[in-house]
């Protein structure tokens, strides 16, 4: 009797009745919280690192995303005000630049109210009124700036992008695309690489054209790709 | 700069026409030579229109690399309704190894300009944009100084030659990648957006920059089309070959030398090859690398394809941005097809899955065959990987990554089937690799 | 003035609403009182001289009462019993456990939008849910709930019920047809199908008992069934009683027949234009018609309001508290006191750490439980009605629970699988649940008046 009309039935509804006794798998939060993994990232608190330092970069994300908008960020801005500050990024300009201004040029953790040297601007205003204050000439404008201290302090972008008006982001993204800017003083960080002035604009281009000659000749055996052949 | 190879007498010289001056910003030499000639007849004598009829009489095709007929984008963009059309010179040259619209940019910055010009008087454009390289400080500060001094002239600017138009030059540095290359990318370029690809259609003649009728064409496009005004279309298409007319700055790479012809269309490779000069003693011709960094690999037997659009793609390869690079017995082909899939691949901007993962496994699949380990079924998965992404590629970067070694496989399938079967190089070029930061991040 | 205007302004709000409405609910009392004082007599007497028809209008509004809270009540059961079946937990945060959810519901269809769509025929998008639901109320009427406990008891009352849940119909076409929604017209459409294919083998599944009892009346039928559980119409009616509990589940669209309104087909079928209360009505009486059905069920097959032993020893309570006179006074008075210190002591005694007003608390509980039974048990054995309507309640909601653990638990037909199933099974085998109904009573009778 394998074919009981009805049997799948009576076994189903059997199954829910006895489901119907069991524990519930329900966590009543917040009275009860699912454990989480410590490396678990949606947990909804601000970190500390190491040092003490809160892990946040008052990027708005979470503000904006909140869909019950809960989350109100504050902080002291540039000219020592406090603001609490609520809402989409866009509208708080302020804070994104205060942001972007502590993490730039540096690659260590953050170490927030770091000193900076003091800075002469006049060659800075004069550089930028030579170009106009076109933020679409930034590129030379920043060479200039480099060709002046050698590098792009902080200060110096600062300046650039309050007289200029661009975003002090993209300031920092233009001198992060160019292998010839440097946002530090030379010999600071990685060992220079000496190689051609025009060569190191484009990085990932000088690397196809010296493939490429490498390529053509054929590389002898152990070369690796990237180093020039010995033909 | 780069040099110019010496080319026979016979050859048309249009674009370069004006190539050996002193000084190329100075705009009373050049007119004295025969700078704005097509301006002047355009604005005053012929008419939008007329223009836009001769263009399309010319038959001129497009040097930006994909050969579209100048004269229907022109039409497109002239026949819509909009209130503002734009005119995109492209001089960004995303191909690192060429350098040809850079020269040409360099040498004769008016012959780009007064091509821009004509552009937008005859699609009715208040603006036209030259858009170069920012790295390129130089030549954007040259091209500047010829745009002033064109404005200066009243060649631009208000009130054209007197005819009460307003055309408004102006050179927009962009930083990019190698995508900028293509006309809608250049476009999010120049509106501040994410530089990514757009579905076409609509194509930028009806729909381009802040949404409104923009003809994108590459700089030596417009640098011929004041030739063909001046000089009428019948004269124009009576050069270079039938269905595609006139010159195209060609960059030769040989083993014996290298620089910059201007070449007419139709030419075959074996003539463009000649004039980088001989190959050294002992050597001889394994492939040709047609088109750039996704060029196709052509074989010694191709020689004497013509070098014009329609010919190079049937045999596999394009014309692109214009080089053509002789590979000796040298180099491996797996190697070269590794090298430039590489670079290809590097560059996509992720928009699609095909480019994003799909270049990515030709990129192993090369990777493999370079270094012995390839798998059985390797050169299948190749031709069937290539073909996927041809289908579904949403813009050409995706398509031309797949002719290196699309063509590898149909031209070198003999060497190829060595590295994939039989895990050896023939040229003694291949050896296994570490794992490198490279050009593919 | 000004005293009085400073102290008014003193007021918290709640403080003015009360000194505002308490003078005039004591006014209306007093108003009330007078009226009852002056003319209670004669509305008395008039009402007296009528009373089946204060019977009727008593009863007919009691049961426009209680389809509301019937209706909650259900919903709440749905919510909480389909969850707990998920191993979820369902409501319990709105009342305790979750109780008052479903009021929470109904303010919230009270609160959303009421409108019509463009180019419905509005009398007719008007009037639909009120058909749908008074068809639902309406066969309550006859459903009796205790002894003495009915609205009406025809002697036609089962077809009196067939034919006012039949009604339901035209409801449900009326919703469809005058949405202006091809969909909604779909949906209505496929429900009116849905019920009308399986009225014919609910009426013919009972036509048997109808043979059986020699009655449609439903009262008829229940006394019929008076005794212990073995004389339920179930064991005389089996395949009577499946065929009518699954054309039952089809008529009441519950799973697995509810593709009418199942989400996932058109979306609320015929009632995809509606909202708010009209959304309301429809959902009530979808739920209503769940009680319905199930006391319809535990009516026809399962005995109505008797229990399933019969009280084997006649019970007289003729106790009369009145009698007591004072004494009454004094036991209410002592009793709880005493019961809950003898409730208390044993608690008090037996551990230490229970304080001495702890113990009387759970005495004084003790005792009141106590008390409830007691007076339960007592009005239980004394009022034949307290009794039927225990177990007719009881056996509705055992239903009820039946009902909702099949959405819990089985998927849904679809439409040509469910009407193929009412013309191509359920008919036939109503029909031979009917002749061999037929038969046997032919044979026994003949049997029986032949020996």
């Amino acid at each position: 009797m394998s074919f009981v009309p009805g049997l799948g039935i009576v076994r189903g509804m059997a199954l829910t009745l006895r489901r119907f006794f069991e524990p519930k798998v329900t966590i009543k939060y917040p009275e009860q919280r699912a454990e989480v993994a410590p490396k678990f990232r949606g947990r909804l608190q601000l970190l500390y690192d190491e040092w003490g330092t809160l892990k946040c970069e008052t990027c708005f994300q979470c503000a904006q995303a909140c869909p019950i908008e809960c989350i109100d960020m504050g902080g002291i801005d540039t000219r020592g005000r406090y603001h609490v500050h609520w809402g989409p990024p866009e509208t708080y300009g302020e804070r994104r630049e205060e942001s972007a201004l502590r993490r730039s040029g540096r690659t260590v953790p953050d170490q927030a109210y770091e000193h900076f040297e003091p800075l002469d601007l006049h060659s800075i205003d004069a550089i930028l009124e030579e170009h106009d204050h076109d933020p679409k000439r930034m590129l030379r404008i920043m060479e200039d700036v480099q060709g002046v201290y050698g590098y792009l302090p902080v200060g110096a972008l600062k300046r650039i992008s309050e007289t200029t008006g661009a975003w002090y982001a993209m300031l920092y993204g233009t001198a992060s695309f160019y292998g010839h800017l440097r946002l530090e003083p030379e010999g600071a960080a990685r060992g220079g690489m000496a190689s051609d002035e025009a060569a190191t604009r484009r990085p990932t281009e000088a690397a196809f054209r010296s493939d490429l000659d490498a390529a053509l000749v054929g590389r002898t055996p152990g070369d690796r790709p990237g180093a020039p052949a010995q033909a | 700069m780069t040099d110019l190879l010496a080319t026979p007498a016979g050859w048309p010289r249009i674009l370069l026409a004006r190539s050996d001056a002193a000084d190329p910003t100075d705009l009373d030499a050049a007119v004295r030579a025969g700078a704005f000639d097509g301006l002047k007849k355009a604005a005053r004598d012929l008419g939008a229109t007329a223009v836009i009829a001769e263009v399309a009489a010319s038959r001129l095709k497009g040097r930006g690399g994909a050969g579209f007929p100048t004269g229907e984008k022109w039409r497109l963009a002239a026949a819509s309704d909009a209130p503002r059309r734009y005119v995109v010179a492209n001089g960004y040259e995303a191909d690192p190894s060429t350098f040809t619209d850079r020269t040409l940019l360099e040498r004769d910055p008016f012959a780009v300009i007064e091509g821009a010009l004509i552009a937008a008087f005859a699609i009715g454009a208040g603006e036209a944009i030259i858009a170069v390289r920012a790295e390129e400080t130089e030549l954007v500060r040259r091209l500047e100084a010829a745009v002033g001094a064109a404005e200066e002239a009243g060649f631009a600017g208000s009130d054209i030659l007197g005819t009460g138009l307003d055309i408004t030059l102006s050179i927009r540095p962009v930083a990019g990648a190698y995508l900028l290359g293509e006309e809608t990318i250049l476009l999010k370029a120049l509106e501040g957006k994410r530089c990514q690809p757009e579905q076409r259609p609509p194509h930028p003649a009806e729909r381009g920059l802040f949404g409104m009728p923009t003809v994108v064409q590459n700089v030596q496009t417009l640098a011929l089309v004041p030739w063909i005004v001046a000089h009428g279309a019948a004269a124009f298409a009576a050069l270079g070959a039938s269905d595609s007319p006139g010159t195209v700055l060609v960059q030769v790479r040989t083993p014996g030398g290298e620089g910059i012809a201007e070449v007419p269309l139709g030419t075959p490779l074996r003539e463009i090859v000649g004039l980088g000069g001989a190959l050294p003693a002992g050597r001889s011709v394994k492939a040709l690398l047609v088109g750039g960094p996704s060029g196709g690999l052509l074989p010694a037997e191709a020689l004497d394809t013509p070098y014009e659009f329609d010919a190079l793609r049937a045999a596999g390869a394009h014309v692109g941005s214009g080089s053509v690079v002789l590979v000796d017995d040298r180099a491996c082909i797996v190697d070269l097809a590794r090298l430039l899939t590489r670079f290809c691949s590097g560059e996509a901007c992720g928009k699609t899955i095909p480019c994003r993962i799909g270049t990515r496994r030709l990129v192993e699949i090369a990777d493999r065959a370079v270094d012995g380990r390839s798998s059985p079924s390797d050169s299948t998965r190749l031709l069937d990987l290539a073909h996927d992404i041809v289908a579904s590629a949403l813009c050409d970067h995706e398509r031309l990554t797949t002719l290196p070694l699309g063509s590898g496989m149909r031209y070198f399938r003999s060497e190829l089937d060595e590295h994939f079967l039989r895990g050896t190089c023939p040229a003694g070029v291949c050896q296994p690799i570490a794992v490198t930061a490279g050009a593919v991040q | 003035m000004t005293v009085l205007s400073r102290s008014w302004s003193r007021l918290t709000l709640p403080g003015k609403i009360v000194l505002t409405v308490a003078p005039i609910l004591l006014v209306l009392t007093v108003g009330l009182v007078a009226v009852i004082a002056i003319f209670g007599g004669p509305i008395l007497d008039v009402l007296a001289a009528n009373l089946p028809i204060v019977r009727f209008v008593v009863a007919a509004t009691i049961i426009l009462l209680i389809t509301v809270p019937t209706a909650f009540l259900i919903i709440y059961m749905e919510m909480k019993i389909i969850a707990l079946m998920n191993l979820r937990i369902g409501p319990e945060r709105v009342g305790p456990w979750g109780s008052l959810m479903s009021v929470t519901h109904g303010l919230k269809v009270l609160a959303k939008e009421d409108f019509t769509p463009t180019g419905a025929d509005t009398v007719v998008f008007t009037w639909a849910p009120v058909v749908v639901y008074l068809a639902s109320v309406m066969s309550l009427l006859v459903i009796p709930f205790a002894p003495g406990l009915f609205g009406q008891d025809f002697n036609i009352g089962l077809l009196y019920f067939f034919a006012v849940s039949g009604l339901g119909v035209v409801g449900l076409l009326m919703g469809g047809w005058s949405s202006y929604n091809k969909y909604s017209l779909l949906g209505g459409l496929r429900s009116a199908a849905q019920v009308i294919s399986y009225e014919i083998p609910l009426t013919l599944s009972v036509v048997g008992l109808v043979l059986l009892a020699g009655t449609m009346s439903l009262n008829t039928i229940v006394e019929q069934q008076a005794g212990w559980f073995t004389d339920w119409y179930v064991f005389q009616q089996p395949l009577g009683a499946l065929i009518f509990f699954i054309a039952a589940t089809a008529e009441a669209n519950r799973t697995p027949f509810d593709l009418t309104e199942a989400d996932s087909e058109i979306v609320a079928g015929f009632a995809t234009e509606y909202s708010g209360m009209r959304f309301g009505f429809f959902f009530f009486a979808e739920y209503v018609n769940v009680f319905i059905v199930s006391a319809l069920i535990v009516t026809l097959f399962f005995g109505g309001w008797n229990a399933p032993f019969a009280w084997p020893w006649p019970v007289e309570l003729s106790a009369d508290p009145a009698s007591l006179g004072v004494g009454l006074l004094l036991l209410v008075a002592v009793v709880p006191l005493i019961l809950t210190l003898v409730f208390a002591t044993p608690f008090w005694l037996a551990s230490s750490r229970i304080k001495g007003w702890q113990a009387l608390v759970i005495g004084f509980i003790l005792a009141n439980l106590f008390i409830v039974a007691l007076v339960g048990g007592w009005a239980y054995i004394g009022l034949d009605w307290v009794a039927g309507i225990l177990w007719f309640l009881g056996k509705t909601y055992a239903f009820v629970f039946t009902f909702v653990w099949m959405r819990g638990t089985l998927p849904r037909v679809r439409i040509d699988q469910l009407m193929d199933f009412a013309w191509k099974w359920m008919l036939p085998a109503s029909l031979l649940n009917l002749f061999v109904t037929a038969a046997a009573i032919v044979v026994v009778d003949a049997l029986r008046n032949g020996r």
